[in-house]
């Protein structure tokens, strides 16, 4: 049988879809899984005074700030995706990476200039999922109280507990209408999208600092949640960027060539992501 | 002979100057009930010094356990020294989000180190008393989680062993009369801003069906201890414990009696601990409170609402609002308050500070980004107590054995949906 259960985090709405023999089970372990969905967005929340992240962002310029490992896990996955796109992905606001000092040793993150802060919204579902998959492993729930799962954020970001799951990529142009399928296995899908016609961007090109006005998918899959959706965003930003094989497994970019045909413009790894 | 955590413990109150000072401008904040002024809790400027700082170790790593270290972790005053807990997996858990402290199975080790100073009690209620008895024996301060324990006189036992544990702080985990916003609330109360109390409502709502899973058969029904009707208090006694606490400390005074409902209404998995319960405290001066908490319906979390004569407050997150009666008496400070409207009537937001936050420029109502969660503030005043005391914790052996027993009544009531006295009896130590 499948349970799903869901919750409002990250102003998205998280599903958990899980299949298993026991109902009562079932759900219960799909609250622990939101449970932890919450958690993360208790720490990674931008917009929340009293997340993590708003503390570091008000206080990281007057003297270092101990973080979570969490936190500073989220941040140096943001460094690395940052460092190998060559700057397409960047969490950081009015400024680059270059600003930001991260100690391993203690955890502590400064700012070096004013005015910085720091967006995790290019990873934060992609996180919050990953830490769902820790906790799935740590309990040795898979293969116990699940059979399979997929749990999604946003419907932009999956995580596939066993499987196969054969995931849609929509065509936002034409209901109905897919643009490609990809079958997942213990793996990760991000997928990270710009359309010219929405009346403000949410995805800003680094570059030139404004929103990007072009219609553009990309999908990412990985082992890791979090990279999949880092990497989904570099990939809109800068299509021909390729990921390191270490963070991702396939990729696909896709742009639009008139209101409702596209073309994928990037290749994957192999030439298709089914 | 003692061990060394009580003796340095004690010979720390010679006085010094910074040591006179901090408690004048401490006790002055209490005294006011306003905001205990902090730095931004993540803000280490400079090391720690190790006379300050409070080797800490939690013990049960549970979800109240892990939320515990995470506020001690945010503590400047407290070092996460050890973790503890008997399941292999929690100390994964534990390793990963707090690497330096050390892990141990058994709690024993924590109190056979005489370099921990605190423990920091979180396992399921019915089993705390054996490991605050033996943490008190082995000289360590003592935190307990609320309530104290699932039976009176295992209640009564944890209380004697903290009262006859003298020099040693032993503080419950009753998590508001430490929060700031509600110690001016309490100020604004007591100064008889509502009038003669009428009455009061509580509640608690949160869709959850309190079950836990775990890949072992064995480990998931001791995970699931609350839905267990010989160990848990139930929602009353887990979670309106400090609720009931609030109303206790606000409006003064022991309740008498509680009269109880409940039933399983939604979560029919077999359990035998109701999902929705109501309950109702009857108080000195013919004084009646409501309660109510299920897990079936979200719908507007957690409050507290105290009714008066002049004006009704309520307290929700860590705010409140004070709803003035027409013809109550004007208090001179209202009419610069910032108001807000909620449908048809209009509150006059009660902030702890709020004329410095106006005097700053800064939006009394707005967000507070450096607000922290009442456990912190319940923890920053237990390590306030080591380095700055001795003085009987706001929420003593006393206090936190009150409260137990309320919960354990009126848990009864509600298992036998009948009304339930307390007496004098049931409340001595």
């Amino acid at each position: 049988m499948t349970v799903r259960v869901a919750r409002r985090a990250m102003a998205t709405r998280f599903e958990c879809s899980l299949d298993g023999a026991d109902e009562v089970r079932l759900c219960a372990a799909g609250e622990m899984l939101l449970d932890e969905v919450t958690r993360m967005h208790q720490t990674l929340s931008f917009f929340d005074p009293r997340s993590e992240l708003y503390n570091l962002n008000r206080n990281a310029f007057k003297a270092p700030v101990q973080v979570s490992v969490e936190l500073f896990e989220a941040l140096s996955i943001c460094r690395d995706v940052h460092e190998a796109s060559s700057g397409a992905f960047n969490p950081v606001l009015t400024s680059g990476m270059q600003h930001i000092v991260m100690d391993p040793g203690s955890r502590a993150v400064q700012f070096e200039a004013e005015y910085v802060a720091i967006d995790l919204g290019g990873i934060g579902k992609g996180s919050a999922l990953r830490a769902v998959s820790q906790l799935v492993d740590d309990h040795a729930l898979l293969g116990t109280v699940l059979d399979s799962g997929l749990i999604h954020g946003g419907t932009s970001s999956v995580l596939a507990l066993s499987g196969p799951f054969r995931i849609g990529i929509d065509n936002p142009h034409v209901p109905g209408q897919l643009l490609d399928t990809v079958q997942l296995t213990d793996e990760a899908l991000a997928v990270s999208s710009v359309m010219s016609q929405a009346p403000y961007g949410h995805i800003v090109d680094p570059a030139s600092g404004r929103p990007m006005e072009i219609d553009r998918i990309a999908v990412v899959v990985s082992t890791r949640a979090d990279l999949a959706d880092a990497w989904a965003t570099a990939l809109v930003v800068s299509p021909h960027v390729r990921p390191p094989m270490a963070h991702v497994s396939r990729w696909m970019v896709f742009d639009c060539v008139n209101t409702r045909d596209w073309k994928q413009i990037a290749p994957g790894h192999p030439n298709e992501l089914s | 002979m003692l061990p060394d955590t009580r003796t340095n413990y004690l010979d720390r109150m010679s006085f010094t100057r910074r040591h006179f000072l901090k408690i004048g401008s401490l006790a002055g904040a209490l005294a006011a009930g306003e905001r205990i002024p902090t730095a931004a809790p993540w803000t280490p400027t400079e090391p720690r010094h190790d006379l300050d700082t409070v080797s800490c170790a939690v013990i049960g790593f549970g979800d109240w356990g892990r939320e515990i270290a995470a506020a001690l972790d945010r503590l400047e005053e407290a070092r996460l020294t050890a973790i503890v807990d008997h399941f292999p997996i929690m100390l994964r858990r534990a390793q990963r989000a707090h690497p330096d402290a050390a892990r141990h199975a058994d709690y024993r080790a924590v109190l056979n180190d005489p370099g921990i100073q605190a423990v920091f009690i979180a396992t399921p209620t019915h089993t705390h008393k054996q490991i605050v008895i033996h943490a008190l024996e082995a000289g360590k301060h003592v935190y307990c989680e609320a309530p104290l324990a699932h039976t009176i006189d295992d209640s009564r036992a944890i209380a004697r062993a903290a009262r006859a544990a003298k020099g040693q702080i032993f503080q419950g985990g009753l998590l508001y009369r430490t929060e700031p916003q509600y110690r001016s609330v309490y100020g604004f109360i007591r100064s008889g801003a509502i009038g003669q109390p009428a009455m009061g409502r509580s509640q608690w709502h949160m869709k959850d069906s309190w079950r836990r899973v775990s890949a072992s058969r064995e480990r998931e029904q001791e995970l699931n201890w609350r839905l267990d009707a010989d160990l848990s208090l139930g929602l009353f006694g887990e979670v309106g414990i400090q609720q009931i606490d609030t109303t206790a400390w606000m409006l003064g005074g022991r309740a008498s009696s509680v009269t109880g409902f409940g039933a399983v209404m939604f979560w029919k998995d077999g359990r035998n601990v109701a999902d929705t319960v109501q309950a109702l405290i009857s108080w000195p001066n013919d004084l009646t409170t409501m309660y109510d908490a299920s897990l079936v319906s979200g719908f507007d979390a957690m409050y507290d609402l105290l009714f008066g004569s002049d004006a009704t407050i309520i307290l929700r997150d860590n705010k409140a609002w004070m709803f003035k009666e027409v013809d109550a008496p004007m208090l001179g400070w209202e009419v610069y308050a910032r108001k807000d409207k909620f449908y048809k009537e209009t509150g006059i937001a009660l902030l702890a500070n709020a004329t410095k936050l106006d005097a700053l420029g800064e939006d009394p109502t707005a967000e507070d980004p450096n607000a922290e969660t009442p456990l912190y503030w319940a923890l920053k005043a237990f390590m306030d107590n080591y380095n700055y005391g001795p003085f009987d914790p706001v929420v003593n052996f006393e206090r936190a054995h009150e409260a137990t027993v309320v919960a354990i009544k009126g848990a009864e009531a509600i298992r036998r949906n009948t009304r339930v006295d307390i007496t004098d009896e049931d409340y001595a130590v």
